[in-house]
């Protein structure tokens, strides 16, 4: 049981790493508020973007 | 990455650059900085014009909510237009020919984008409209 519980929080952590982890910024859109302005904001992180015109 | 901040009125700065981290500034044409830091939750910032340093919380958006983009050049000049919605599909969304604001249509049927999305501005005609996705883990 000691040995399955240690692979599952090995398989976590590798798992962990790969989707983003501390060291890359998550890919994806962000958008939110700008304080002290009426502007929005939109932050798209990936290796590259697709669709718009 | 790219980015994008815009108030419809006098505000309509793009930013793209390549980043390997969490963290990194990018520079809009115009000399407007966005410095951004994503690790887990939403990105965080500073947006930065002509001196005036504004902070920014951008949770992760999922579609409707995001950047839309569309471009058309007529009559010799070129016209690029984008818009910011957000999840509660409030919009900021301008269309600029060089430097210069020349509209700000409001961006409608995004949520059923059936036959796809356009503006159209008074200079330029019908701008075809589309939603920028993000791909690929950095």
């Amino acid at each position: 049981m000691k040995k399955l519980l240690f692979a599952v929080v090995i398989a976590l952590a590798a798992s962990s790493g790969a989707s983003g982890g501390a060291r890359s910024a998550p890919w994806g859109s962000y958008v939110g508020t700008v304080k002290g302005t009426d502007a929005f904001v939109a932050v798209l992180v990936g290796k590259r973007v697709t669709g718009g015109r | 990455m790219l980015g994008y901040v815009c108030d419809s009125k006098r505000i309509a700065e793009w930013f793209h650059g390549t980043t390997a981290g969490p963290g990194f500034t990018v520079r809009s044409g115009a000399g407007a900085t966005l410095t951004v830091t994503v690790a887990s939750g939403p990105a965080t910032g500073t947006f930065t014009l002509a001196g005036a340093a504004h902070s920014f919380t951008a949770p992760l958006a999922k579609r409707p909510a995001g950047l839309y983009r569309g471009q058309k050049t007529a009559h010799g000049k070129h016209y690029l237009g984008g818009w910011i919605v957000l999840p509660d599909h409030r919009q900021r969304g301008a269309v600029k020919t060089g430097s210069t604001i020349t509209a700000s249509p409001q961006l409608t049927g995004f949520t059923t984008p059936i036959g796809g999305l356009a503006v159209s501005v008074a200079s330029a005609g019908t701008i075809t409209v589309g939603f920028i996705t993000p791909i690929g883990q950095l």
